[in-house]
C-alpha cells in the first residue's frame, strides 16, 4: 500500500495533439480517488501514465516515494482494470487469476491460497473453471477485479471499470467497489466520465478538463464530493458536477439599497439578492457594474404565493420522476456565448432554459404562470471571463 | 539511459528489416537486371552490378522477333478469361454463403477450401485426355475452364468476407421498401461490394496468369501464356538467359504491381477473409 | 370471411409450404452453378481417371485403352521404387518446408509488429516474392544457383562454404534442398504477412493486462500470443503444407527430378508418367492413390485442428 504523486506531468502525443499539462495531483494512502471529466480530457491518459502504459513528456511519477516515472509496468507494483476488462480468452478464470502471481514466481501453494480468497471474495468459486467467453458481463467484471486484488500490489487503477454494465448492475457494483475499498485499504486511482459515480465513491474527486495550451491546467478541482459541490472552483467544475446541471445565467451587478441587485437582460426589474449575500460573498463588490455568470442549482427555487419570491415565469414544461419534479422555464438572455467549459453553446435564439426543481406534489401545470424564489445565499457567482468563482 | 536501451533496440530492429528485405526483395531486383544486361555479364564472376543497360532483350523478345509477344496476349486472354468466367459463378455462392444461415455451410465452405488445395497435376491428366477426345485440346476455353477450380473457391471465400461486410438491414430496408430479392441485389448489394468484386477479380486474374502447370498441358504453340514460352528458351543449347529474364519480367510485373497497389487489401485475402485468431 | 379461411384452409397452407420450401433451397440454388462446374472440372475428370486406372493405356501404342488389368497399375506404382522415392522426396520437402517457413515467417511477423516507420512499407515490399509466379521463381534460382556464375554459388565460396563441383542443383545431396530453398524464399514472407495481421488481431488491451502483470517477452509470446493466433497459425501450417506437397513448378524448372530421383516429387511423377511417358493407365492408378492420400491428410487435419470453428 502506498501513495501515488503526479508532480507537474505534462504529455504530448507523438500526432502533436497535447494531453496533460502541468498536473499535480496527490493521492493519500488508501485514498480512493476518483479522475472525472468529459472525453478528451486526459483522465484516461494520466491513469495509463500512472500504469507505465504511456510515457509521460515531462514531470515525474511516483508510488510510495519512489520515483517511476522510467520503470516497466511490469515493475512498478500496480494492478489495472481495464473498462472491457481485458480478461485472457483463452485461460480460465483460474488461470486469469493465477497469471500474474505466476510472473512473480510465487509458489505454487501461495498463488492456489490467494486465488482461492479472492475468489471467495467476489463469488467467483463456481465460475473457476470457465473461459471468459462463458461468462456474463458482471462475472467478467468480476473476474477483472479478482485478477487486480489477488496480486496485492500498492496500487489499484481502474478505467471505467462499471460503464460496460447495464444501469442496475452498475449502481450494485458501486456499492461493492467502495466495500471492498474499504476492507482492503488500497491505494485506488478510479478513472469514470459519469459524474454520479464519482460523487458516491470517491474519498476525493479531481475533475479535468480538455487542454490545448502547454500553460492550461487539466486539473480544474480536486476535493472532496461535498466540497466539490457546494463549492465549486470555476464554472467548468459547476457545471459538470450535479444532475440535472447547474443553471448559468448572466447578470449586471449594482449596488442596491440592502444588497446586491442583480440585471438580467430582458427582464423589467432587478433581483434582489439580499444584504446577506453581500457579506457571504464580499469578492462581488469588485464586480459593481460589471457582468457575472449566476449559477443557480435547481434545488435553489422554490414555488412561493403571488406577492412573494423574486421572478414570475411561465411554465414551459414539466418532468416528474417519481421523487422529483422539475420545471423548465425560459429566461431572455443577451446574445452572445455563454461558456460553461464543457462546450460552447451559443445560444442563437434570445431565450435560455432553466430548470427549477419542485416537489412533486406541488407541480403547476405547463402554461401556467408562477412564482419562484431563489435562494441567493447559495448561488453562486463566476467571473464570466476565466470562469472563476467568485468568493 | 532508458533512451539509450530503447536506440540500440530500434538500430537492431532496422537491422534485421534490413537483412530480410536484402535477402527477399534483392534477388527480384537482380532477375530485373538481368533481362537489362549486355550478354557477356551475365554470369562473369564477380558479378558485374554496374553496366550499361540495353534493352535488346526485350526488343528481341517482345517486339524483333517478337517470340513472346504473342505469349504475352495469351496470358492475358487466359486471365481475363478465367476472371470474367469465375464472377458470375462465385458471386452468387458467395451472396447464399453470407446471407443465409444454411445447414452444411461450414463443411461447404471446407469443401471449396479443399478443393484449392487438391493437387492440380491430380485431375490434369484425365482433364487432359478428356479434352483431346473433344478436341478442345490447347484451346484457351480448355485453360479458363479448369483455371476456375483456383479461382472460383478463392473468389467466394474472399467476396463472402466483403459481402458480410454489407449491413443486412440495408437489403431488409429495400425490401421492405418493396423491392424484389434480384433488384435489391442488384441495386444495393452490388455497388456496395464493388471494390471487394475488384479485389477478388484482381486476386483472380494474379492466380490464373502466375499459372504453369495447366497452359503447359493444356496449351499449343498458338495458345502457349508466357511462362511457357520461356521453357522453350532451356531447350536450345545455351539458353538466352537475357531473353528469359525479359520474358520473365513480363510475367512478373502485372502480379507485381497489382499487389503493390491493393496493398490494402493484400492481408485481408492472403487470410481469406474469415480467418481470425 | 371465416368461411373462406376454412374452405381455402388446407390449400392455403400447401402454398405456403411450397413457398417455404422454395425459400429454403433458394441458396442451395446460388451455389449450385459453381459447384456444378467444379464438379464438372474436377470430379469428372477424377472418376475417368478411376476407370482409366484399372486399364493398361499408353497413349504412344494406341488412342484407346488396351486391357483391363484390375489392381494391376497399383501394384506397379506401389511398388515402383520411382514412386517411393517420390513419396519420400515429397514427405521430405512438405514436412521441413512448413516447418521452417512457418518458423521463420513468425519470427519476422514478431519483427514487423514492431510499429516504426517505414514498417509498411516493408511489409508491402516483402508481398513481392509470393506475387511471382513460382515457375518465373524457379527460372530465378536457376540463374542464381548456376555453378558458372550464378550469385548464390558466389557468395557462398566468398563465405568459404564448399560447393559441389557439378554445381547445387547437379549434386544429389544439395538438389533438395536447394529446391527447399527456392521455396522458402518465395512463401516464407507470405507466412510472415499472415502471421503478422494475425498478430495484430490480438486485443491490445490483453497484451497491456499481461505486461502489467509481469510477463516477459517470452511469456508474452508463449502464453499470451500464439495461443491466441492459434486459428490463423493451424490455417498457415495446412496451407503450406498442402501447396509444398503439390509442388511441381520448382522441380521442372531447376532439376526435372534429378539428379537420379533425388528431387522427384509426386506431382513431377506423375506429370513424368501421364504427360511424357503417356502412361495414363499407371498415371490415373498413382493419381488416385495421391488423391486418397491428400484427402485422408486433410481430412484427418481438419478433424482435429477445425472442430470448433464458425
Amino acid at each position: 500500500m502506498a501513495s501515488l504523486g503526479f508532480e507537474n506531468v505534462s504529455k504530448r502525443f507523438h500526432d502533436g495533439t497535447l494531453a496533460l499539462a502541468q498536473v499535480d495531483l496527490d493521492i493519500a494512502h488508501g485514498e480512493f480517488m476518483v479522475l472525472v471529466g468529459p472525453s478528451g480530457c486526459g483522465k484516461t491518459t494520466l491513469l495509463r501514465s500512472a500504469a507505465g502504459l504511456e510515457e509521460i513528456t515531462s514531470g515525474e511519477i511516483r508510488l510510495g516515494g519512489r520515483v517511476v516515472t522510467d520503470v516497466d509496468p511490469s515493475e512498478r507494483d500496480v494492478a489495472m482494470v481495464f473498462q472491457n476488462y481485458a480478461l485472457y480468452p483463452h485461460m480460465t478464470v483460474r488461470q486469469n487469476l493465477a497469471f500474474g502471481l505466476e510472473q512473480r514466481r510465487l509458489p505454487r501453494a501461495e498463488i492456489a491460497k490467494r486465488v482461492a480468497a479472492t475468489a471467495s471474495t467476489l463469488g467467483l468459486e463456481r465460475l473457476l473453471d470457465r473461459k471468459p467467453a462463458a461468462l456474463s458481463g458482471g462475472q467478467r467484471q468480476r473476474v477483472a477485479m479478482g485478477r487486480a486484488i489477488v496480486r496485492e500490489p500498492a496500487c489499484f487503477l481502474m478505467d471505467e471499470p462499471l460503464s460496460n454494465l447495464d444501469a442496475n448492475l452498475r449502481v450494485q457494483m458501486r456499492s461493492e467497489l467502495k466495500l471492498l475499498n474499504a476492507k482492503l485499504g488500497v491505494t485506488t486511482l478510479y478513472v469514470t466520465h459519469d459524474q454520479v459515480e464519482a460523487m458516491t465513491m470517491g474519498d476525493r474527486v479531481a475533475v479535468l478538463s480538455p487542454v490545448s495550451h502547454p500553460n492550461d491546467h487539466n486539473l480544474q478541482q480536486c476535493a472532496p464530493p461535498a466540497e466539490l459541490y457546494n463549492n465549486p472552483a470555476n464554472l467548468f467544475v459547476a457545471g459538470f458536477i450535479g444532475s440535472p446541471a447547474m443553471n448559468f445565467v448572466r447578470a449586471r451587478v449594482e449596488r442596491g439599497g440592502d444588497g446586491p441587485e442583480l440585471w438580467i437582460s430582458g427582464l423589467p426589474s432587478p433581483l434582489r439578492a439580499g444584504a446577506r449575500v453581500a457579506a457571504l460573498r464580499p469578492g462581488l463588490e469588485r464586480w459593481q457594474g460589471r457582468p457575472v455568470i449566476l449559477g443557480i442549482r435547481p434545488e435553489f427555487f422554490s414555488l412561493v404565493a403571488v406577492g412573494q419570491g423574486d421572478l414570475d415565469v411561465d411554465v414551459v414544461m414539466i418532468e416528474m420522476t417519481g421523487a422529483d419534479g422539475y420545471l423548465h422555464f425560459e429566461l431572455p438572455v443577451a446574445p452572445g456565448p455563454i461558456e460553461i467549459g464543457l462546450a460552447e453553446e451559443t445560444i442563437p435564439h434570445r431565450r435560455q432554459q432553466v430548470t427549477a426543481r419542485i416537489e412533486p406534489k406541488l407541480l403547476p401545470r405547463a402554461g401556467t404562470r408562477v412564482r419562484l424564489a431563489i435562494d441567493f445565499a447559495r448561488t453562486h457567482f463566476f467571473d464570466p471571463d476565466a470562469g472563476l468563482a467568485i468568493c | 539511459m532508458r533512451k539509450g536501451k530503447h536506440l540500440l533496440r530500434t538500430s537492431l530492429i532496422y537491422a534485421g528489416l534490413l537483412l530480410i528485405l536484402l535477402v527477399f526483395v534483392g534477388p527480384i531486383l537482380w532477375f530485373i537486371l538481368l533481362a537489362v544486361r549486355p550478354s557477356e555479364t551475365v554470369f562473369a564472376v564477380p558479378p558485374v552490378l554496374l553496366f550499361k543497360p540495353s534493352p535488346a532483350a526485350f526488343q528481341a523478345t517482345f517486339i524483333d522477333p517478337g517470340t513472346n509477344r504473342h505469349q504475352l496476349f495469351n496470358s492475358l486472354i487466359v486471365a481475363g478469361g478465367a476472371v470474367l468466367l469465375n464472377l458470375p459463378f462465385s458471386f452468387p455462392a458467395a451472396y447464399a454463403l453470407s446471407r443465409f444461415r444454411m445447414r452444411g455451410r461450414k463443411n461447404i465452405m471446407l469443401w471449396y477450401l479443399g478443393l484449392l488445395m487438391a493437387p492440380p497435376v491430380a485431375f490434369l491428366i484425365p482433364y487432359f485426355v478428356l479434352m483431346s477426345r473433344i478436341g478442345l485440346s490447347g484451346t484457351y476455353l480448355a485453360m479458363i475452364l479448369i483455371m476456375q477450380t483456383i479461382t472460383i473457391p478463392f473468389s467466394v471465400w474472399l467476396m463472402k468476407s466483403f459481402i458480410d461486410e454489407v449491413p443486412v438491414e440495408l437489403e431488409e430496408a429495400a425490401r421492405v421498401d418493396g423491392a424484389k430479392w434480384h433488384r435489391v441485389i442488384y441495386r444495393i448489394t452490388l455497388p456496395l461490394v464493388r471494390p471487394g468484386l475488384i479485389v477478388t477479380s484482381m486476386f483472380a486474374f494474379v492466380f490464373s496468369w502466375n499459372n504453369a502447370a495447366f497452359p503447359l498441358v493444356l496449351s499449343n504453340q498458338k495458345t502457349a501464356t508466357l511462362p511457357i514460352g520461356t521453357l522453350s528458351y532451356f531447350a536450345t543449347a545455351g539458353a538466352t538467359w537475357t531473353f528469359i529474364g525479359a520474358a520473365a519480367v513480363a510475367a512478373m510485373l502485372p502480379p507485381m504491381i497489382i499487389f503493390l497497389v491493393l496493398d490494402r487489401y493484400v492481408v485481408r485475402g492472403l487470410t481469406f477473409g474469415s480467418i481470425k485468431g | 370471411m371465416s368461411n373462406s379461411a376454412i374452405e381455402h384452409g388446407p390449400a392455403l397452407a400447401l402454398v405456403a409450404s411450397a413457398a417455404r420450401r422454395r425459400r429454403r433451397l433458394f441458396p442451395y440454388l446460388l451455389i449450385a452453378p459453381s459447384v456444378v462446374l467444379l464438379v464438372a472440372v474436377t470430379i469428372f475428370p477424377l472418376f475417368f481417371a478411376l476407370k482409366n486406372s484399372f486399364f493398361f493405356w499408353n497413349l504412344q501404342m494406341g488412342p484407346e485403352p488396351l486391357g483391363f488389368i484390375g489392381f494391376g497399375n497399383y501394384q506397379m506404382a506401389l511398388t515402383s521404387s520411382v514412386f517411393m522415392a517420390s513419396l519420400v522426396n515429397t514427405l521430405v520437402l512438405t514436412v521441413s518446408g512448413t516447418v521452417l517457413e512457418v518458423l521463420l515467417g513468425l519470427a519476422i511477423a514478431l519483427l514487423l509488429c514492431h510499429a516504426l516507420p517505414g514498417m509498411s512499407v516493408a511489409r508491402a515490399l516483402l508481398i513481392m516474392p509470393t506475387t511471382i509466379a513460382p515457375i518465373v521463381v524457379g527460372f530465378l534460382f536457376r540463374y542464381m544457383y548456376d555453378p558458372t556464375g550464378g550469385l548464390i554459388p558466389w557468395l557462398l565460396t566468398a563465405a568459404g562454404v564448399p560447393i559441389p563441383k557439378v554445381g547445387l542443383l547437379g549434386s544429389g545431396a544439395t538438389a533438395l534442398p536447394s529446391i527447399l530453398f527456392a521455396d522458402m524464399w518465395q512463401w516464407t514472407p507470405f507466412c510472415a504477412i499472415v502471421l503478422y495481421a494475425a498478430l495484430l488481431s490480438v486485443p491490445q488491451h490483453v497484451i497491456e493486462a499481461a505486461r502489467l502483470d509481469g510477463a516477459s517477452a517470452w511469456t508474452m509470446l508463449r502464453r499470451i500470443r500464439l495461443p491466441l493466433i492459434r486459428k490463423t497459425l493451424s490455417f498457415v501450417v495446412m496451407l503450406r503444407f498442402m501447396q509444398l506437397f503439390n509442388t511441381f513448378d520448382l522441380v521442372l524448372v531447376l532439376t526435372r527430378g534429378g539428379p537420379g530421383s533425388s528431387t522427384r516429387t509426386l506431382g513431377y511423377t506423375l506429370y513424368q508418367q501421364g504427360l511424357v511417358d503417356f502412361n495414363i493407365g499407371l498415371a490415373s492408378a498413382m493419381t488416385w492413390i495421391i488423391v486418397i492420400m491428400v484427402n485422408a491428410l486433410i481430412g484427418l487435419y481438419v478433424l482435429f485442428v477445425f472442430k470448433d470453428w464458425e
